[in-house]
């Protein structure tokens, strides 16, 4: 049955960003007439032209990033059309950096996405593997003092893959015990998921690594 | 020099009109329709070069608009527009469109592509190796 609960909310999400995107394509029309109008029309002295001109661009730069957000959550959306699917690894980081730096960003922690192999791929469930990253990257960016950093890296492996989140920068107390708290909170999901949470430990990269069966 | 006759096709009646502006302002020849039934219609009054057709509409879908424009029209290039993604554009090329873009447009972009469609004569991108 969640399965079944997952694809309609997924549905009813990707339709309305659709026509959400329609929105945007009549505004940047519009706009871009009004431009068309100033720029283009043989009048001359149109009033307070710089303005205009300024604000419509505004208003295109408004639309453009309502439209990047649009088409992440639409992307977000289909996530959860199939339980199992083939996933570029390299673009599942891409997107949960998209879906997760502004989160981030708000804590004072950059996300950034490091090494990855654009060749891996696995089968699994696409919504329950950025449950559990988009879960991580919110911990471990509780986790940082202001001014850390997290990068997102793909680490070697042919039977399995191995994704490491990486810490940098200064620790916050208790992180330890908080980010435990999180592994057991996610146990079910990740059974689901035939993965497995860890910590990284230095000399290795500090951080946490998933863990997931390539097929 | 001859304009460019191009037919918009799309059920936001706001969207097209302010396209097709644009375009007139630009020295195209344009009429707009905003179903497909209309489309149809004025594929057979207006003759265009190219049709701009949006693929979600009520009704007839783009889809089937293009199928049918293809039957009769096959010398008319069609350019889908779609909120949705790359699927809408496997099936349009598959059907016959040249090309497939992805809303909100960009003006340049898209006069580029109808010039690159009215220049290919019946080629579509794919086959261009574009």
């Amino acid at each position: 049955m969640r399965d079944l609960e997952m694809a309609f909310l997924g549905k009813i999400a990707a339709s309305l960003t659709h026509e959400i995107k329609n929105t945007f394509a009549i505004i940047l029309e519009s706009a871009g007439l009004l431009s068309d109008i100033i720029t283009l029309s043989q009048e001359q002295g149109f009033p307070q032209k710089e303005k205009f001109v300024r604000v419509l661009g505004n208003i295109k730069e408004q639309v453009n990033r309502g439209v990047d957000i649009t088409t992440r959550l639409n992307r977000f959306a289909h996530s959860m059309d199939e339980p199992l699917t083939s996933i570029n690894v390299a673009d599942l980081l891409e997107q949960i950096s998209l879906l997760m730096r502004r989160l981030a960003k708000r804590r004072g922690v950059e996300l950034k996405v490091g090494a990855a192999d654009r060749d891996l791929t696995l089968r699994s469930d696409h919504f329950r593997l950025l449950l559990v990253l988009g879960s991580v990257v919110e911990q471990l960016a509780d986790s940082l003092e202001s001014g850390g950093e997290i990068i997102l890296q793909t680490q070697g492996g042919s039977q399995e893959v191995a994704i490491l989140l990486e810490m940098q920068g200064q620790k916050k107390t208790g992180w330890e015990a908080a980010l435990q708290n999180l592994f057991s909170s996610l146990q079910e999901v990740l059974e689901a998921l035939q993965a497995k949470l860890t910590r990284s430990s230095p000399p290795a990269k500090e951080g946490v690594l998933l863990t997931i069966p390539a097929t | 020099m001859t304009k460019m006759r191009v037919l918009l096709v799309d059920d936001e009646a706001e969207f097209v009109s302010a396209l097709a502006e644009r375009l007139n302002l630009r020295g195209f020849d344009v009429q707009a329709a905003t179903s497909g039934e209309e489309a149809l219609e004025k594929v057979n009054a207006f003759s265009p070069q190219v049709v701009v057709l949006d693929v979600l509409m009520p009704g007839m879908s783009g889809l089937e608009v293009l199928k049918r424009i293809k039957k009769t029209h096959p010398q008319v290039q069609v350019i889908l527009l779609t909120g949705r993604g790359s699927w809408d554009g496997i099936q349009g090329i598959r059907e016959g469109a040249y090309d497939c873009l992805m809303k909100p447009i960009q003006i340049e972009e898209l006069m580029q592509i109808m010039t690159s469609a009215v220049e290919s004569g019946g080629q579509n991108r794919a086959e261009e190796g574009v």
